[in-house]
């Protein structure tokens, strides 16, 4: 010990003593644990789909605190409440640290080696009946090993990820409009834009650091325009310029009243229109693709989009809808939509998504720094691995996808398979799934093992009377969860396993932007918790001992068979090898060719190491250097625009570099609310807990905050059913009931007929009562409106 | 939607022309009739002008509480959503907070001594109300959930209320305090449903590495914590900081002109 370090621990002696002294005379004051050399390292936050860079503080093998990390462009050293306690997360009292199986009511501990022989043994007795249901927290890593795992190794189409809960309507919007997935702009959009519209998104709770981002712009002086599309008044109204209030559905019809306005007014921009579109209309049936129409056809669809029809529609006003349209006929103004939930859970979540792109497209507010689309991701990795990595039923890396026999033999000689492995036909999205899951096998349920990795369906599927409980009375299913706490779906899990989180493990993500970002392993997992990545890894290897054929490539080497610095195998199936090398650098470097195939360049790994993040495509320059891409498709930043052209949509759907104009008519709701079930029901987030709530609510700075859920009502339809602010109401819909505490005039304040509950709390499960209604192309469903009614509860 | 507390000009308007055919005389109108025909076409101007003038302003409030046809409304200053929060009645009160504000210590008023004990008391009160040293307090008192500055009234520059301090910000002003500060005690109507997850966490965060260097008595000590977000020294060391954190002269603010950065403490430096 150097002296300095002597005579402050000296000097921290007394003190503590003289605290002690002074505890036994005031009885409340507690000494202070003394923590000195804290090491610090990057990693991005755990939580939501911004991707903010945090400072993680460990020391002694813990993590001991966080700050924001000055260096990151994403938050520019802030972070949120969530961001500020993200290292807590690990630190709930109630961890797995032991695999457990099933054994009655309860569960007993199990080893590891028996746990992956119970898997092993359920897939190879029914190889077609396993499911993969992962995640958009899968790291990239994990889900590229998953989606190897399946489509390459078991020819097994069955795996989806809970991103099918929360963007895959983003996913068919972009596809239908560009023909490749994800934003063309990014955050430095936020920076430069006149006008931000919210599209039915609460970003100042759900995106919080984008949104202070926004409104920091306008304590500088700068004037930026917010207006808010809402259906319930949020945290974000109150900082907007204007909210405009819209009737549940209705967005469709607004936004092509919108385009409507600019097509009649001729104040759409003709030359973009001219050079760089083409439209397109619904086809009969109704598909993704839909059918090429002309300028007049469009015209003549939107022309029933008149003010006076969509305001009576929408709620409106026609002032306000013909104040909108003025702003995108202004050339001069720049405009940023941002949008999340709110359009992605919708029964037409494909519609209103290209109808936006449509807007801006339609107006020439594309391309140009601040104009942009930017739909939001709400997990750290939605991006990254779900719709990258493509975990989705039909998806392949890079963008590639099953029903492509080009796509297909590609991914077989990238994988080194035999070809004809990978099945044409996509597996069971979602929904689908867990229904299959839920019906007995002799009624067509043909889905008898799931294995989930990172979330939490019991909570997080909607209507889960239908898709999650049924199948817990079935005989011959079976439930496999990977998770670090117990959750509603472990609680009705057959296998229980421990997993390593977030800085316990290596790890890469990709946020809303196209940023891939990095990090390392800095604690260890508690008890016998192990990476979800090596889980997989594991199970392979556990399937190809028993004789596989699927497990080894077209020579014979195993599928995950990563190699050590002297090349040799590293073994890294055996846990003690699994940090013996970088396993993310390999499969991370294994993926990277796919990344090219839709110009979706991914640079080495060590490039990733000493960045902040970089933003795809990320492409190699002469001097051998890196450079990110911020904005897609605009010449001035884009190297893979062709030279002489400004704009270039270099993957349009009709091949021409033209981007689609959709028409997508209006279509009523599912459910509506009804004499027998008169309000509108709405869920989601609030800016305490993160999704289901299994990390944030074990985090006592944010489960003091907001400890349990809640209705909000408004007053008007509080009195109806004679309930004050505390009081118990009673929820009902045609698929359950619920009793939650009111909150009147509370976090937020929905319009009269419609109540709003968040999702985060299990023990007042809401996805009980939800729709399981779902977009026909996306296969997302609506977890913003179905019908409920609400009385007074008798008391518990 | 207009309020309907405001009678509409058309309606003032018509009510006088109304009046009109009644009091036509036969024969020549009167001298006392054209006067009345000057008032009630003056009323009915000034009914015209007062219905075409822009409609008041709204208030957020009560439009929440409305129907859902409400739509568009123009932005509004912190101190108009303030007052708006308390309806019709909100002037009464706009100095109320004025008023309740007591005259904390000056920088020229004398400091109590303070000693080790008081500082390590001090440290152990913040403590109680972050999760580890830097990180965001939570806030102690119920807040409101939607009013966007409102934590400026009293932490912008803090202020002493009934005995109670409300320190300044130690940062530079962000435009949504709740965006970092959690409420510790909630607002949200409780529901007697048992915790179904461990409220207990094994975390452990770092404490404040202090005190910070000295390198000869009575010289002026280094900063033994990292600066980051925490740039405005006054708000912990200054007149209305703990006992036991304050500086002994307060009336010397620009802090780092004598004492040390404490850079080494900088979560944004590279790890050794």
């Amino acid at each position: 010990m150097k002296r300095r370090e002597l005579l402050q621990a000296a000097a921290m002696a007394g003190a503590v003593a003289a605290v002690g002294r002074l505890a036994l005379g005031q009885g409340a004051q507690k000494a202070l644990p003394v923590v000195r050399d804290v090491q610090w390292e990057k990693a991005p936050c755990r939580f939501c789909g911004t991707g903010c860079h945090v400072m993680v503080g460990t020391k002694n093998g813990k993590v001991v605190g966080i700050a924001g990390d000055p260096k990151a462009e994403v938050n520019r050293g802030l972070l949120c409440m969530k961001g500020y306690h993200v290292g807590l997360a690990l630190y709930g009292k109630d961890r797995l640290t032991h695999p457990m199986l099933r054994k009655g009511d309860g569960f007993e501990p199990i080893s590891w080696e028996k746990a992956i022989e119970i898997i092993a043994r359920r897939i190879s007795d029914d190889p077609a009946g396993f499911a993969f249901y992962g995640s958009g927290q899968w790291t990239i890593p994990e889900g590229y090993a998953a989606q190897k795992f399946m489509k390459g190794g078991l020819a097994n189409n069955h795996i989806d990820p809970n991103a099918r809960l929360c963007m895959a309507s983003a996913v068919t919007g972009f596809l239908a409009t560009y023909g490749v997935d994800e934003p063309a702009g990014c955050y430095d959009d936020l920076d430069e834009a006149d006008v931000v519209i919210t599209w039915g998104n609460n970003p100042a709770e759900m995106h919080p650091v984008l949104f202070s981002r926004i409104l920091d712009r306008r304590a500088r002086g700068e004037q930026v325009e917010i207006i808010d599309m809402e259906t319930r008044r949020t945290r974000t109204s109150e900082h907007a310029s204007r909210h405009l209030r819209f009737n549940p559905q209705t967005d469709v019809a607004i936004a092509n009243c919108l385009m409507h306005q600019l097509v009649e007014a001729g104040t759409y921009d003709k030359a973009f229109v001219a050079d760089h579109c083409a439209f397109r209309g619904e086809s009969a049936p109704r598909s993704l693709q839909g059918d090429a129409i002309s300028f007049d056809q469009f015209r003549q669809g939107l022309s029933k989009f008149t003010l006076e029809y969509t305001s009576k529609l929408s709620g409106i006003s026609e002032g306000d809808l013909r104040y909108l349209a003025s702003l995108f006929a202004d050339r001069n103004k720049r405009i940023t939509s941002l949008w999340c939930m709110g359009m992605n859970q919708h029964t037409e979540g494909t519609a209103i998504n290209s109808l936006v792109h449509g807007l801006h497209l339609l107006s020439g507010h594309f391309g140009r720094p601040g104009d942009a689309p930017t739909s939001l991701t709400g997990q750290p990795s939605a991006c990254g691995t779900a719709r990258e990595v493509g975990t989705l039923c039909n998806g392949l890396p890079g963008g590639l996808v099953v029903t492509n026999p080009e796509h297909r033999k590609e991914s077989e000689q990238f994988w080194n398979l035999p070809p004809g492995r990978i099945q044409e036909k996509p597996g069971y999205h979602t929904v689908q799934m867990w229904e299959k899951f839920s019906t007995p096998k002799h009624q067509g349920g043909d889905i008898s093992t799931i294995w989930v990795q990172c979330t939490n369906p019991g909570q997080s599927l909607p209507n889960t009377n239908k898709l999650f409980y049924p199948s817990r009375k079935i005989p011959g299913k079976f439930l496999i969860v990977s998770d670090v706490y117990p959750t509603e779906t472990t609680r009705h899990a057959d296998l229980v396993l421990p997993s390593a989180l977030w800085v316990e493990k290596n790890g890469m993500v990709g946020n809303s932007e196209r940023r891939t970002q990095q990090w390392f392993k800095m604690v260890p997992p508690p008890g016998e918790a192990r990476d979800d990545c090596w889980q997989t890894i594991a199970v392979a290897r556990k399937l190809h001992e028993l004789g596989h054929p699927g497990m080894k490539d077209k020579d014979g080497q195993f599928l995950f068979d990563i190699k050590d610095a002297s090349g040799k195998s590293a073994a890294v199936w055996e846990w003690k090898n699994y940090y013996k090398v970088n396993v993310d650098e390999a499969l991370f470097e294994e993926y990277r060719p796919f990344s090219r195939k839709k110009h979706k360049d991914l640079a080495p790994y060590g490039e990733y190491v000493k960045a902040r993040g970089l933003r795809w495509p990320v492409v190699q320059q002469k001097d051998g250097t890196w450079r990110e891409t911020r904005f897609r498709f605009s010449a001035f930043d884009d190297s893979y625009v062709t030279s002489g052209k400004a704009i270039q949509f270099y993957h349009s759907p009709t091949k021409d570099d033209r981007a689609q104009i959709w028409l997508r008519d209006y279509q009523a709701p599912p459910e509506t609310p009804s004499t027998e079930f008169p309000l509108w029901l709405c869920t989601g987030r609030v800016i305490e807990h993160w999704h289901t709530g299994s990390l944030t609510m074990r985090i006592p700075q944010l489960r003091q905050a907001m400890p349990n859920a809640y209705v909000e009502l408004h007053p008007a339809d509080a009195r109806r059913a004679g309930l004050g602010n505390g009081d118990l109401a009673l929820l009902e819909t045609r698929r359950g009931k619920l009793t939650l505490p009111v909150w009147i005039d509370g976090r937020g304040a929905p319009p009269e007929g419609t109540v709003f509950v968040p999702f985060f709390d299990e023990r007042l499960l809401i996805n009980q009562l939800t729709l399981d209604a779902h977009c026909p192309f996306s296969k997302q469903p609506d977890y913003k409106k179905c019908a409920v009614r609400v009385s007074r509860a008798a008391r518990r | 939607m207009r309020s309907p507390r405001q009678p509409s000009g058309e309606e003032v308007g018509i009510v006088g022309a109304s009046q009109h055919p009644s009091l036509f005389p036969e024969g020549r109108p009167r001298r006392s009739f054209w006067i009345l025909v000057v008032v009630v076409l003056a009323a009915a101007a000034m009914g015209v002008l007062t219905g075409t003038r822009a409609p008041q302003k709204r208030d957020p409030f009560i439009d929440a509480q409305r129907d859902s046809a409400a739509s568009g409304e123009a932005a509004r200053s912190y101190a108009e959503l303030r007052l708006g929060r308390r309806g019709p009645n909100g002037a009464i009160y706009s100095d109320a907070f004025e008023r309740l504000r007591q005259a904390g210590p000056g920088l020229l008023d004398p400091i109590e001594p303070q000693t080790e004990a008081d500082r390590q008391a001090a440290l152990a009160a913040r403590a109680d109300r972050r999760a580890y040293a830097g990180a965001p307090p939570v806030v102690p008192h119920a807040i409101d959930q939607r009013s966007p500055g409102a934590c400026l009234s009293c932490h912008e520059t803090g202020a002493t209320i009934g005995g109670k301090v409300a320190p300044a910000m130690s940062h530079e002003r962000f435009p949504v305090c709740v965006q970092c500060h959690a409420a510790a005690k909630t607002s949200v109507p409780a529901v007697d449903v048992p915790p179904s997850v461990a409220v207990e966490t094994t975390f452990a965060g770092s404490s404040e590495p202090g005190p910070g260097q000295v390198a000869w008595e009575g010289a002026p000590p280094t900063i033994p914590h990292s600066t980051l977000m925490r740039e405005n020294c006054s708000s912990c060391h200054g007149p209305l900081g703990k006992h036991g954190l304050r500086t002994p002269h307060p009336v010397r603010t620009s802090c780092t002109q004598c004492h040390a950065s404490g850079s080494s403490f900088d979560p944004g430096r590279a790890p050794q």
